[in-house]
């Protein structure tokens, strides 16, 4: 169980820094990491699959409980223990630049795309970083130079929000030039329709990539707290709608946690981790929330792989 | 329902203030920019085609206070119907009141006044009625039900008294209630009271709406036809006399009306024309003029200022004014022809007959004479010795009212005036305070009692320096404590730590007594060289002088009294227009009043007058301001049922009305509270729901 060092550090002072690496590093400095290495050197703990034994196999993978189930010799197989890669699908479309506390949502994204990736390269994982809006805007590809994660934080400064929001296209992306199994990490405020992301989410998990889902919101979207009669304005789209507080304001209250319920639905029914992120909450500690809540899980899935696999 | 101002009215445009400002607070076409739209609903109308305003309530009670602001300033009243003429089955009874005053003459509207009255009381039948007619004061000349009351009402007569509306209504409320009222039937009677008025405006005080008619009289009002307009006055005068023989009249000439007016002031003097100028009255504007005429200033003169002009009323460019000189009180200076007149003497002499304005003339007394004085004022100066009967004469001088100033002579002090008059009185002049006079040694005035009569007109600056007198010697005078003597100055002699009196005064029967410690012969004293003796006795004998009779000016209406010089025991008065005097009786006053001009009061053992007053009108009759009905009312607070007044050419009464401004500006009072609390409601910040992610 990792320990975890739970600094708080609140959004207006993360608005103070304009340094994304230092940012970074700031938030991550302080946790232990929440994804050990396996203390098996050279064998990956996740459990792969059951082979005859064979002369010359290593007798410590023979899983003697099937043995004395089958009277047969079977060795168990691991995932062959590489650096796991993980692709962080950054939103940068124009609905990201809203925000109405110190960070915008795409800044709050920012910050968290550059802890993620840090993150990920303090253990060894390679990242790559994709910005999309309605089509791919960065893409930074899985390098084993050194220096990736500069690159990486590099492009995230250079980005800026704008054009619509095109998440099912990025997924389908994302899951086409991810050859092998890895990680995916959306990070989205996931404000347009669902089923194309439904798609999408699916086809990842069914290629067995690990799918994180980041959703960012900013205390207005969650409240709705416009007090008097107001014309709102789409920023993504050229529409305009009357808003009133008194008759509206429930209306898109449970439209919205209708909208947000179906994606947690979703993403429980094919096991992606989804975090709901606001802007005006610390961040260092809702990435803390998730590295647990990620840890516990990947420890179960070990566990299964180790002491029962099969059986 | 009517409006008391419906001008006023007029702030209602002002109600649509609210709207106008609600509905500009509406949203502008600066639109919010927000992340997505995708969670409103797609069926909202567009903004601008709805026609909402902000908080609707709040801006309907704003508007809705306008209203009643606006409403409250235009006074509503409400117009309620009455039968005006009593049915003949009613039991009523009434009280006809009559103005009498000086107004009701203007312009023939005292005939109007008793055409209405007569009406009135013709149309009330066989009601008992009670006749009131009222001035400054009110009178019952006919008491209810009394059955003389068509030709009490026909005696009645204009009088020169002013206005006072309250004083009739408040004998008419006596009247009314009455307890024996020997023509009221069974049951609850309705008592009303008729008004027959000019409704002048200065007939009612500025406090009369504390006034209330009982709830149980109804008032009906019988106004008389508007006062015509324009009136001019004589409104005050004073006199003044200047030496030798030159009186100077000043009055006040005032022009009520809206139109310049020319006209001739003239001084008449003894019924004879002494001096005139031609004067000119802007409208409603007043003038200040002055008129002189010559005349014997030892004698009475009568004066009038009487101001020629064609006005609405006659008798108030009149005013009348009595001079009366001021009498020459005798100073009486004892004189002994024995004695030596070289010494003080010839210093009071002059003293006393220094120049004017000294209204009094010194006159010598000799000691044998003592007992006939009849000067107010004697002086004694430096008598040594004196007589036991003498100074009885002396005393009961005094007891009998007399005033006394007593100056020692240097050569001692009669013990026989000690004995007499002194010590009973606390008081002793007892030995020089020196054994020898030393030119070099003076005592000086170390304290002064400037609220003393004879040192107040020292006060000022300018004459309070009494160092320049200087007091080689002089007598002390034992003061007894506990007695009432009043030390007005003190004299401070060298090496002494408290001082002497030097000058004292003390009361004694009727009479006043003053005694000066100092001799005036020059080598005592420097003060008859000196600037501050003459005014310093002048003062000290004016305060032993008895006060005079203040002058009296009367006010038609008012009761004359006979004048207190003169004898009561065959008292006649001569009144103006009266070609024999009457005797004094004086109880009754002819037609409810006096009239203006000249009294002359005369005793039987002398064909001259001996006093002469003069009775004046007061000036706020002369002010034909009227007010209407409903403004009357209005003053007077009139609130019971019944009340009715209306315009009257043909003196039929008519009826009003409630006002309902009261309970208008009470629902106003409501809505501002009703609308400051629904503004803090609205304004309140709408509670945030924070959504648990």
């Amino acid at each position: 169980m990792p320990s975890v060092v739970q600094r708080n550090i609140a959004p207006e002072d993360l608005a103070q820094v304009n340094d994304l690496w230092l940012l970074a590093q700031t938030l991550v400095a302080g946790q232990q990491l929440g994804l050990h290495r396996s203390p098996h050197s050279g064998v990956s703990v996740e459990f792969a699959q059951y082979r005859p034994y064979a002369q010359g196999d290593d007798p410590r993978f023979v899983d003697w409980r099937r043995y004395g189930r089958t009277d047969r010799l079977h060795i168990k197989e691991f995932h062959e223990e590489t650096n796991m890669r993980c692709t962080i699908l950054l939103d940068c479309s124009a609905s990201m630049g809203y925000g109405t506390t110190a960070l915008t949502k795409f800044r709050y994204a920012q910050i968290l795309a550059a802890s993620l990736a840090w993150l990920l390269t303090l253990q060894h994982d390679e990242v790559a970083l994709a910005a999309y809006h309605e089509r791919i805007e960065t893409h930074i590809p899985f390098q084993r130079r050194g220096h990736q994660v500069r690159r990486l934080i590099a492009a995230l400064e250079g980005l800026t929000p704008g054009g619509q929001t095109a998440t099912g296209d990025a997924l389908a992306w994302a899951g086409g030039v991810m050859a092998s199994r890895g990680m995916v990490v959306l990070i989205s405020d996931l404000l347009q329709p669902l089923p194309v992301v439904e798609t999408q989410l699916r086809a990842l998990r069914a290629r067995r990539h690990d799918v994180l889902v980041f959703q960012i919101a900013d205390i207005a979207e969650e409240t709705f707290p416009f007090t008097s009669e107001v014309t709102l304005r789409d920023v993504e789209a050229p529409e305009e709608r009357p808003a009133d507080q008194v008759h509206i304001r429930d209306q898109y209250l449970a439209n919205r946690a209708a909208h947000f319920d179906r994606i947690r639905e979703v993403c429980l029914g094919h096991e992606i981790d989804f975090e709901s992120l606001r802007t005006d909450r610390p961040l260092d500690v809702a990435l803390q929330q998730f590295l647990h809540r990620r840890t516990h899980a990947l420890l179960r899935t070990s566990k299964r792989a180790l002491g029962g696999g099969g059986g | 329902m009517g409006l008391l101002m419906p001008l006023l009215l007029g702030g209602l445009a002002l109600v649509g203030l609210p709207w106008f400002i609600h509905r500009v607070r509406r949203p502008s076409n600066n639109p919010t920019p927000f992340s997505s739209l995708m969670f409103l609903p797609k069926t909202v109308p567009p903004l601008r085609a709805r026609k909402r305003i902000e908080h609707p309530w709040l801006m309907a009670l704003r508007m809705l206070a306008l209203v009643l602001l606006a409403l409250a300033y235009a006074r509503p009243y409400l117009l309620v119907r009455a039968d005006a003429v009593p049915s003949a089955t009613s039991k009523r009874q009434h009280v006809l009141l009559v103005d009498t005053s000086l107004s009701t003459t203007a312009g023939g509207q005292f005939e109007k006044t008793m055409e209405a009255a007569q009406a009135c009381l013709a149309a009330l039948g066989s009601d008992p009625v009670a006749i009131v007619t009222f001035n400054e004061n009110a009178e019952v000349i006919a008491p209810l039900g009394a059955p003389d009351a068509a030709s009490a009402l026909a005696r009645v007569v204009p009088t020169h008294g002013a206005t006072d509306v309250l004083a009739g209504l408040r004998m008419a409320e006596e009247v009314l209630r009455l307890p024996s009222k020997p023509t009221v039937g069974e049951g609850r009677e309705e008592s009303i009271i008729h008004l027959v008025s000019d409704l002048q405006r200065t007939g009612l005080p500025d406090d009369a709406t504390a006034f209330s008619l009982a709830r149980s009289l109804s008032l009906k009002l019988i106004p008389v036809a508007p006062l015509p307009p324009g009136n001019t006055a004589v409104e005050a005068m004073v006199l003044e006399a200047r030496a030798p023989s030159t009186l100077v009249a000043r009055a006040r000439l005032r022009n009520y009306g809206s139109e310049r007016i020319d006209g001739t002031l003239e001084f008449w003097l003894n019924d004879a024309l002494a001096a005139s100028q031609p004067v000119s009255l802007q409208a409603d504007g007043g003038v200040n003029v002055s008129l002189s005429a010559q005349s014997d200033l030892g004698r009475t003169a009568r004066v009038e200022m009487r101001l020629a002009v064609a006005d609405s009323m006659e008798e108030d460019n009149h005013r009348y004014a009595v001079f009366n000189p001021e009498p020459v009180r005798a100073i009486g200076v004892v004189i002994d022809p024995a004695t030596d007149r070289s010494q003080p003497i010839p210093f009071l002499e002059a003293a006393l007959a220094e120049s004017q304005p000294v209204p009094w003339q010194w006159t010598p007394v000799e000691p044998a004479a003592l007992a006939e004085v009849e000067a107010p004022v004697l002086v004694l100066p430096g008598p040594s010795t004196m007589t036991v009967d003498e100074a009885e004469k002396i005393v009961a001088y005094v007891d009998g009212g007399g005033g006394l100033l007593v100056v020692p002579s240097h050569a001692g002090f009669p013990e026989a005036l000690n004995a007499g008059l002194l010590r009973p009185s606390g008081l002793e002049v007892s030995t020089a305070k020196f054994d020898a006079i030393d030119p070099s040694r003076y005592a000086l005035l170390s304290w002064i009692d400037y609220d003393d009569p004879a040192f107040q007109a020292f006060r000022s600056a300018a004459y309070s320096d009494f160092s320049m007198l200087r007091f080689n010697n002089y007598y002390s005078l034992a003061v007894d404590p506990n007695a009432a003597i009043q030390v007005a100055a003190r004299l401070e002699a060298p090496g002494e730590t408290s001082p002497d009196p030097a000058m004292v005064t003390f009361k004694r029967g009727a009479g006043r007594v003053a005694v000066w410690a100092f001799p005036l012969e020059p080598d005592w004293t420097n003060i008859t060289r000196t600037r501050r003796f003459v005014p310093l006795l002048h003062e000290t004998v004016a305060l032993l002088l008895p006060p005079l009779a203040p002058l009296r000016e009367h006010i038609a209406c008012e009761a004359i009294s006979a004048p207190p010089a003169l004898s009561v025991d065959g008292l006649r008065l001569r009144a103006p227009g009266d070609g024999e005097a009457r005797p004094f009786a004086l109880e009754s006053k002819p037609g409810g009043g006096f009239i203006h001009g000249f009294y002359a009061w005369s005793s039987a053992t002398g064909p001259e007058p001996e006093v002469v007053e003069a009775v004046n009108l007061r000036p706020k009759e002369s002010d034909l301001g009227s007010l209407s009905a409903e403004e009357f009312l209005l003053r007077i607070g009139a609130a019971s049922e019944g009340v009715v007044s209306g315009p009257n050419p043909a003196n039929v009464p008519i009826v009003v009305h409630w006002e309902y401004g009261y309970p208008v500006l009470i629902l106003l009072a409501v809505a501002c509270l009703l609308e400051s609390a629904l503004a803090v409601f609205c304004s309140r910040p709408v509670a945030v729901e924070q959504r648990q992610p």
